[in-house]
């Protein structure tokens, strides 16, 4: 396998929601509030009150500024998703979205049960599909959902939920970012998503993290310490600063500037926090950088990959 | 390439042990359904048979997990799970084996189980992979896609598969997706798919939006059996199921057609009759 990461777009939603508006909506008193505040570093999130969830990914996808001279290439639409049902049967809003992007041609699916860490799944399967593929074949994998509040009352971390969605073009050979390696881990004991295992959760989630990243950074034949860049899932700082003690690993490589600013938005943070992290120059060509998500059930998923440096679409 | 196919078991599933989750998901679907305005519908979902996607698949993994650990679990289902909040993953890691990948694979309607096929396909060499497809009628909202489903009867079919190279079995055979198509064109498609893979097929299942088949000038050397109308993505592979359980070395062509989508897909199976 030989996947690429061509081309990444986030959508960053119009409409900030103070934490304190989000707090009230679940139940979180005042100094509840400020703990999330000033310890977890959630200031606000991002949302569309408007969009359905296929303006979402379609919102994502017309920021690929490469997209409409590729479409005809364009075999798969890929929905990852956190939580699998998205409405009544008969609407489909990845397939709304496939016939906004003029991408009907392509074979559209959702793939689920890693909840948020099925992003990175769907990067993995994409570059998987396209191995047998024209040289020249694509995948568009897409994230985003609406946020309820029976989603962000069962979060087993604190956080609070955004509407950021991305749009990744996956290629196999392609001049983009070459994937390096893939690990995924899925703890059975967290399988039913309730509060009563949430204890439990906390203690061995900074464990179980780190040990998927070192598996993925070990499969790409390198220490987890050669990382140039790590691109979190944006639950919240403080469990990031000390997952970075655990791992003996500079917090200051934890690209975490979005934290405070989209909340944790389902399987799209390490697109959304990849594009950011571009758009402030952060990445090096030659660079390798770790995306790493946590899906409730319980997936624990991290891959690397080498920055090529100049997009192949400009 | 192609898979290998050594078994393939339907199961019909009656009513789920155990309700406690429900009324927590009434209020999760109130909310999910709301931006649609379609109202929920509690009683079709308390009186079904909540078999959620995760039950039904460690219930078709159990046969096959006293011969040895699978590399690949793949559930495939068109009706939304009947319990979102219950892992696949984690329930296939606890019961069975965390080193697995499991995943879900949806949204394509009744044609999940071929992108599912694929997706094995795309994963040469392992030798263990169980593609599972499913179907189940509880959810709490009224739907005119879900209609003709039987409400008392979920059903999943698993295929054990092997994409290793010196596997026993039949022959699975992926053939081109034929995407935005028209109902009134899919025969013909059918045909043309189906003369191209140069060999006769001695059998077609077609699901029930395929519609009739026979213009073409391949018909007349072929049976074509339609599966249940009762099932979506379920339908043809259980037809399969009962086909192969009767044994003989023969070539069986899958024909399923999604109108919502516009998409044809085929796979043909070879058995050698032993």
């Amino acid at each position: 396998m030989n996947t690429t990461l061509e081309e990444v777009a986030a959508y960053l939603p119009p409409t900030a929601v103070p934490i304190a508006t989000v707090g009230e909506a679940i139940g979180l008193t005042p100094v509840d509030v400020r703990v999330y505040q000033k310890f977890y570093g959630i200031r606000q999130v991002l949302v569309d009150p408007t969009a359905h969830v296929a303006d979402l990914l379609v919102s994502a996808a017309k920021g690929l500024d490469s997209l409409a001279g590729v479409a005809d290439r364009v075999r798969f639409v890929i929905h990852a998703r956190t939580i699998q049902p998205t409405g009544p049967y008969s609407a489909n809003p990845l397939l709304d979205a496939r016939r906004t992007l003029g991408l009907e041609h392509a074979v559209a699916f959702a793939v689920t049960q890693h909840a948020c860490a099925s992003g990175l799944l769907a990067v993995e399967l994409a570059g998987r599909l396209l191995a047998s593929e024209a040289p020249d074949a694509l995948a568009l994998v897409l994230t985003g959902e609406k946020t309820y509040r029976h989603v962000t009352e069962l979060m087993p971390v604190p956080t609070a939920m955004g509407e950021g969605a991305s749009a990744c073009l996956v290629g196999s050979g392609g001049p983009g970012d070459r994937l390096l390696s893939y690990a995924t881990r899925t703890h059975g004991q967290f399988r039913s998503v309730s509060h009563e295992t949430r204890t439990a959760f906390q203690r061995m989630y900074p464990a179980a993290l780190a040990e998927v990243m070192e598996l993925a950074a070990e499969r790409a034949g390198m220490a987890l310490s050669d990382v140039d860049l790590i691109l979190p899932h944006n639950v919240n700082r403080i469990s990031w600063a000390g997952l970075a003690q655990l791992l003996d690993f500079p917090v200051e490589r934890i690209f975490l500037d979005n934290v405070a600013v989209t909340g944790h938005c389902f399987c799209a943070d390490p697109f959304l926090n990849y594009a950011a992290a571009v758009e402030q120059d952060l990445l090096r060509p030659g660079d390798r950088y770790l995306m790493a998500s946590v899906g409730l059930g319980a997936t624990f998923s991290a891959m690397v990959f080498r920055y090529h440096g100049e997009q192949a679409w400009r | 390439m192609a898979l290998t196919l050594s078994t393939v078991r339907h199961s019909v599933f009656g009513a789920a042990d155990g309700t406690e989750a429900a009324q927590r998901l009434l209020g999760y679907w109130g909310e999910r359904l709301a931006p649609y305005r379609v109202p929920v519908a509690p009683d079709r979902y308390l009186g079904g048979n909540r078999n959620s996607v995760s039950s039904m698949t460690c219930a078709m993994v159990d046969p096959h997990w006293t011969d040895a650990r699978l590399d690949l679990v793949i559930g495939a289902h068109a009706v939304p799970d009947s319990d979102p909040f219950l892992s696949l993953s984690g329930c296939y890691a606890h019961r069975f084996d965390a080193d697995a990948l499991v995943f879900g694979v949806s949204d394509r309607g009744r044609l999940a189980p071929f992108s599912a096929l694929r997706i094995a396909l795309a994963h040469p060499g392992l030798a263990r992979i169980l593609v599972i497809a499913m179907d189940q009628s509880s959810v709490p909202f009224e739907d005119p896609g879900l209609d003709g489903l039987d409400p008392t009867a979920d059903h999943a079919v698993a295929l054990l598969l092997s994409g290793a190279p010196d596997a026993s079995g039949a022959r699975v055979d992926l053939l081109p997706d034929v995407c935005e198509i028209a109902p009134d064109a899919v025969d013909a498609a059918v045909d043309a798919a189906l003369c191209g893979t140069g060999r006769d097929v001695d059998l077609v299942i077609a699901g029930p939006q395929v519609g009739p088949l026979g213009a073409g000038p391949l018909a007349a050397g072929f049976r074509v059996v339609e599966a249940p109308r009762d099932q979506l993505c379920t339908a043809v592979w259980s037809t399969l199921a009962d086909e192969l359980s009767r044994g003989g070395a023969r070539r069986i062509a899958l024909v399923d057609y999604e109108p919502a989508l516009g998409y044809l897909c085929l796979a043909t199976v070879d058995t050698r009759g032993d």
